[in-house]
């Protein structure tokens, strides 16, 4: 898997839980609807484009309703980190079965758009694919804009102070409620594009969530949960460990980044960017 | 206007006000004292919603403020300046302060709110670029000040600003008090530091395991030191 | 006894009035099965309070390992199933150890990752284990001489070889849950930190609950290959860990029944419910998050509840008379080093970040003293307390208790050394009743891991936490859950858990905090009479209390000690006045 791709959907991830200390199951949905959004855009469309814009804001609004409809009660419960857990586990098993009821059990094939296929130029023996120099630069240019996002606007501002410190942001008189729909629209919305535009390098199934949210917990972890460097690091370390390990063989990849993240939580639990206090429940 | 009328509060199971009524006029400067464990931060938490008043009612320009959520009774009007500070450790004192705008005016007005923070409290202007966390403590009081005020409150509630800090603070928050007092902004105090409390304000409740036992204008008690060391002392 | 009994009658006789097929029969087993898998996971989430999202490992491991025996060894179907079961032991053992680090749902993420590794290990393994076409080849199952019975394609006597095994599993698991292990797991359960501070060694009571978990889920395991007569690599796969999460969370945690109805509805779901709803998934995904948000205790869980109504306990009219602290207290008379010093401590320090909390402590408490500490707001009483009590380490200095150095030493061996102390904020066994906060309080004296036995049977334990609810004027209240009592009556069961374990040194943290003038005074004369009997370290911000009942008084300025005497001298002392008036 791509080093960008986990990044992106990483990032989602780990924002989700650092301001709202919920480890969302549900995430990796959100990344197989985007690329079924994707799909649906160009097959109604034709616009692989289109589809980049549209996955993210459908997908987004879909995080509106799961955050206001079902996560929304449990907040401030007893053991509401867990039934977190328990809650978005739940939806990672309906909607797939969602999702078959709508567009059938087997894949759907989502093709390279004509202007990125093919080979950009030769490295050596290696073909570099203009299709992964555009997921690449792609990522390059969101990053950034993120990053602005997250250290330049109100709404990050509000994102970071409740990272911190909940309590005190209401009582400067700032609705949170709010806030944390819009986030975890935002992670939703990421993962969604993250999906789409991973959709023509693999295959767009139902399943297609449950290993990438492993993958994404994973690079949390050893990034560091709640943190942007260490999810761009983690994602990128774990990404190009599985790439390159992946190619020696394959199934090996999978048992490495495993037990990099035991090591991680056993030596250093906090990650390698994670700040101190957020390893424990 | 503020009025608290028969609060009682809880933590778990533990009573910890016990109908408690005062009220703040317009403009006022009232103290509340108290030893540990008295009440007095309770009253505070109470009166912002933090803790759950169980009966009673609290009112604020007559209207009912019992059961919102604390970030409406900021929007109506009532800052609270914490005891631990909660200064954002992870954003600089701009950041900071800037938080405090985002209901008034989203941040558009940042540099005529710089003005009046620097007025009161020059040493944070050579700080604004440094994170929270590093801020010594003095600087983490004056930051937190400057923040509550910054959500253009009626009514400051300040919880022991001059706890753990040096002596040569107290008059920095005399100073301060009576500045904001003097544009129009009403404080309730929370203060171990009696001299420091009578001097800055015109009444004083005397709490006790969560009872009011005493009302008194400030210089009254300020005069009267076996009621002082009843309710006070060791 | 009669459920159990009615339950073995009811399973001995299914076949004959049900009216199956092989097929039926074939999935009733299965439900069997699961149902064992479901209780041993319960043991984990139900009773020692670790939610688990690993235990495919366990049941996997098994499941190759009783298939490989079976497969490529041709090994006795006993011997199989019982390496099956230790596998998942082992495999537990090995996870928990890893694993226990951490706590709540970070840990339960450890444990789907790390059982993901032996997916892996499987998948790749192909040679050995058939990878994604799974373990096949099984030899005709038969029981071992002298019984020899067939099992592969007699699915009766699978039915009932099964069901016996499922049976004798689930007395076993029963046993060892009603044993005083059993209550300890739950003691860590309500309260893991009370438990800690009773004695128990918290994380190794969660590793061998661990085992436990483990080795039954490991005979679920073997069990299941028995069934299927083939291993399908989805045995091991995460999705077996959810799957049995939710066949426990349908039929209720902490019942012995509920496993097994959550199993059955599973596999109805799975089974039945796909065949008229091609999309079922939809419809268990719902049916758990529905359950989830409002039905938290299962369906079972929430039927129990219903159906035992609770006696209403009867307010006891409030007793005058005042308890004898000669049955409270059996505190060493003769404890303390040669000066009679019994705690002390030597420039404590403690530091946080750039604040120093506690600085340089001297503090040193005499047998049959009783002390208070008192100071200002910030003062570091809280911290000072639990440095003392091994909840926090110091940063500098030393702790010697009785001459000897104790610097450093974890929560429950502090305890087992004979220093208790009750909590400002209401510590008590929320879900266990009064007479189980002190009972399991004084079992933390006798025995930590007995598997065995009825704690009911151990006498002296029952006895010495009756005595307590009786001077403290609890025992009326002694089957109310202790979340449920009045707050005096916490705070006095709050004392009764601490003086439960026998304790020479009792720090009490602000005994009186929230009460009445009346319990106030009520409380303050129980300290005073405690006092003598057992040395007593108080916490306390009533000045009243604490100048009518010390015999010395440390206060607290900063972290440093600023005077220290009886309460007349610290009246009279102008730097105490000082720092308290400020004026």
């Amino acid at each position: 898997m791509n080093g960008c791709i986990l990044v992106l959907v990483a990032l989602g991830l780990s924002i989700v839980f650092g301001l709202m200390g919920i480890i969302n199951f549900a995430h990796g949905i959100f990344y197989m609807l985007g690329a079924y959004a994707g799909w649906l855009t160009v097959h109604l469309t034709g616009s692989f484009w289109l589809a980049l814009l549209a996955a993210p804001i459908a997908v987004g609004l879909v995080g509106v309703l799961v955050e206001r409809g079902v996560l929304k009660r449990i907040y401030g419960t007893r053991n509401a980190n867990f039934a977190g857990v328990l809650v978005t586990y739940g939806l990672a098993i309906m909607i797939p079965d969602l999702v078959r009821m709508t567009f059938g059990r087997p894949g759907k094939p989502f093709a390279v758009p004509e202007a990125l296929t093919g080979s950009l130029f030769r490295l050596g023996a290696i073909d570099v694919h203009r299709y992964r120099v555009f997921i690449l630069l792609v990522t390059a240019v969101l990053l950034p804009l993120l990053w602005l996002l997250l250290n330049k606007t109100n709404l990050g501002l509000v994102i970071r102070a409740g990272t911190s410190d909940n309590l005190m942001v209401q009582l400067l008189g700032i609705n949170v409620a709010r806030t944390w729909t819009i986030t975890y629209a935002l992670g939703a919305a990421l993962a969604a594009f993250a999906g789409v535009i991973t959709a023509p390098l693999v295959a767009v199934a139902p399943e297609m969530g449950g290993l990438v949210l492993i993958e994404c917990f994973i690079v949390t972890v050893v990034g560091g949960m709640g943190s942007f460097v260490g999810a761009v690091v983690g994602g990128l370390l774990i990404g190009e460990t599985l790439a390159l390990t992946g190619m020696l063989y394959d199934v090996l990849a999978d048992v490495v980044i495993y037990l990099a993240m035991a090591l991680v939580l056993l030596v250093r639990p906090r990650g390698l960017f994670g700040q101190e206090g957020m390893s424990e429940e | 206007m503020l009025r608290v009328e028969g609060v009682d509060a809880y933590y778990g199971l533990s009573h910890v006000l016990q109908g408690v009524s005062l009220t703040i006029g317009a403009g006022e400067a009232v103290a509340l004292l108290g030893r540990n464990g008295a009440g007095k931060t309770t009253t505070l938490k109470t009166i912002m919603a933090v803790v759950r008043a169980r009966r009673g009612r609290i009112t604020w320009n007559d209207v009912d403020i019992t059961s919102l959520p604390p970030y409406r009774i900021v929007q109506l009007g009532i800052g609270y300046v914490p005891e631990e500070r909660r200064v954002f450790p992870n954003l600089t004192v701009y950041e900071n302060l800037r938080m405090a705008r985002l209901t008034v005016d989203g941040g558009r007005r940042m540099d005529e709110y710089l003005e009046r923070v620097f007025a009161l409290f020059p040493p944070l202007q050579q700080r604004l670029d440094n994170k929270g966390r590093t801020l010594s403590g003095g600087e983490q009081q004056m930051l937190t000040m400057a923040r509550s005020l910054g959500t253009d409150p009626k009514l400051l509630l300040i919880d022991e600003p001059t706890e753990g800090l040096m002596p040569a603070f107290v008059d920095t928050i005399s100073r301060t008090i009576g500045e904001i007092q003097r544009q129009g902004v009403a404080v309730l105090l929370v203060e171990q530091n009696t001299r420091l409390a009578l001097e800055s304000t015109q009444r004083v409740y005397l709490i006790e395991k969560g009872v009011i036992k005493h009302e008194a204008r400030s210089g009254e008690l300020a005069r009267d030191a076996e009621t002082r060391h009843r309710y006070l002392g060791v | 006894m009669r459920g159990l009994a009615l339950a073995a009658l009811v399973l001995a006789t299914v076949p004959l009035y049900a009216d199956y097929t092989p097929f039926y029969l074939g999935l009733l087993t299965e439900v069997l099965v699961f149902g064992l898998f479901a209780l041993a996971y319960d043991v984990l989430l139900g009773h020692a309070g670790v939610l688990s999202l690993g235990h495919s490992a366990f049941v996997g491991v098994a499941a190759y390992t009783t298939g490989l025996l079976l497969a490529r060894y041709r090994a006795p179907l006993e011997l199989s199933v019982l390496a099956g079961a230790v596998g998942g032991l082992v495999t537990a053992l090995v996870l928990g150890a890893l694993v226990l680090r951490k706590r709540g749902v970070y840990l339960a993420m450890l444990t789907l990752a790390l059982s993901q590794v032996f997916y892996y290990v499987v998948l790749m393994w192909t040679p050995v284990t058939g990878g994604t076409d799974g373990l096949g080849n099984l030899p005709v199952l038969a029981l071992s001489e002298p019984l020899g019975w067939r099992l592969s394609k007699r699915p009766v006597t699978r039915y009932y070889v099964v069901a016996a095994v499922v049976f004798l599993a689930m007395l076993a698991i029963r046993y060892l849950l009603r044993s005083p292990f059993g209550r300890v797991m739950r003691a860590v359960k309500a309260n893991e930190t009370r438990a800690a501070a009773c004695g128990y060694d918290t994380r190794r009571v969660k590793l061998v609950a661990f085992a436990i978990s483990g080795l039954f889920s490991g005979l679920a395991g073997a069990l299941l290959t028995v069934v299927l007569e083939f291993v399908p690599i989805e045995n091991i796969h995460w999705q077996m860990s959810g799957a049995v999460l939710i066949m426990t969370l349908f039929g209720g945690t902490g019942t012995l029944l509920g496993p097994f109805v959550g199993a059955g509805v599973f596999i109805w779901m799975r089974d039945f419910l796909s065949k008229y709803l091609e999309y079922w998934e939809v419809f268990v995904g719902a049916s758990f998050v529905l359950i989830v948000l409002f039905l938290p205790e299962g369906i079972v869980g929430t039927l129990a509840r219903l159906v035992t109504r609770r006696r209403a306990a009867p307010v006891s009219a409030e007793e005058d008379r005042l308890p004898e602290p000669e049955r409270l207290v059996r505190a060493d008379p003769r404890s303390g080093d040669a000066d009679g010093r019994l705690l002390e401590s030597r420039g404590l320090t403690k530091r946080f970040g750039g604040l120093t909390a506690v600085d340089r402590v001297d503090f040193v408490v005499r047998r049959g003293e009783l002390r208070s500490v008192i100071g200002p707001n910030g003062a570091g009483k809280t911290t000072f307390f639990n440095l003392l009590t091994g909840v926090l380490p110091p940063s500098a200095g030393r702790i010697l208790w009785k001459g000897a150095d104790i610097t450093g030493q974890p929560a429950h061996k502090i305890s087992r050394l004979g220093i208790a102390r009750s909590y400002q904020i209401t510590n008590i066994f929320g879900d266990l009743t009064v007479f189980e906060n002190v009972r399991i309080a004084a079992q933390s004296r006798v025995t930590h891991y007995r598997f065995w036995g009825n704690p009911d049977r151990l006498t002296a334990v029952n006895e010495r936490a009756e005595e307590i609810l009786r001077e403290l004027g609890l025992s009326a209240r002694r089957d109310v859950r202790g979340a449920e009592l009045s707050h005096g009556e916490q705070r006095y069961l709050e004392i009764g858990v601490a003086l439960a374990t026998d304790p020479d040194f009792l720090l009490l943290d602000e005994p009186t905090a929230g009460m009445s003038p009346d319990e106030t005074r009520r409380t303050a004369a129980l300290v005073r009479r405690l006092a003598g009997l057992v040395t007593i370290v108080v916490v306390e911000h009533d000045m009243e209390v604490v100048m009518g009942i010390s015999d010395r008084i440390t206060v607290l300025n900063y972290g440093e000690v600023l005077a220290e005497g009886t309460p007349a001298e610290i009246r009279e002392n102008a730097d105490v006045r000082r720092v308290y008036l400020r004026d």
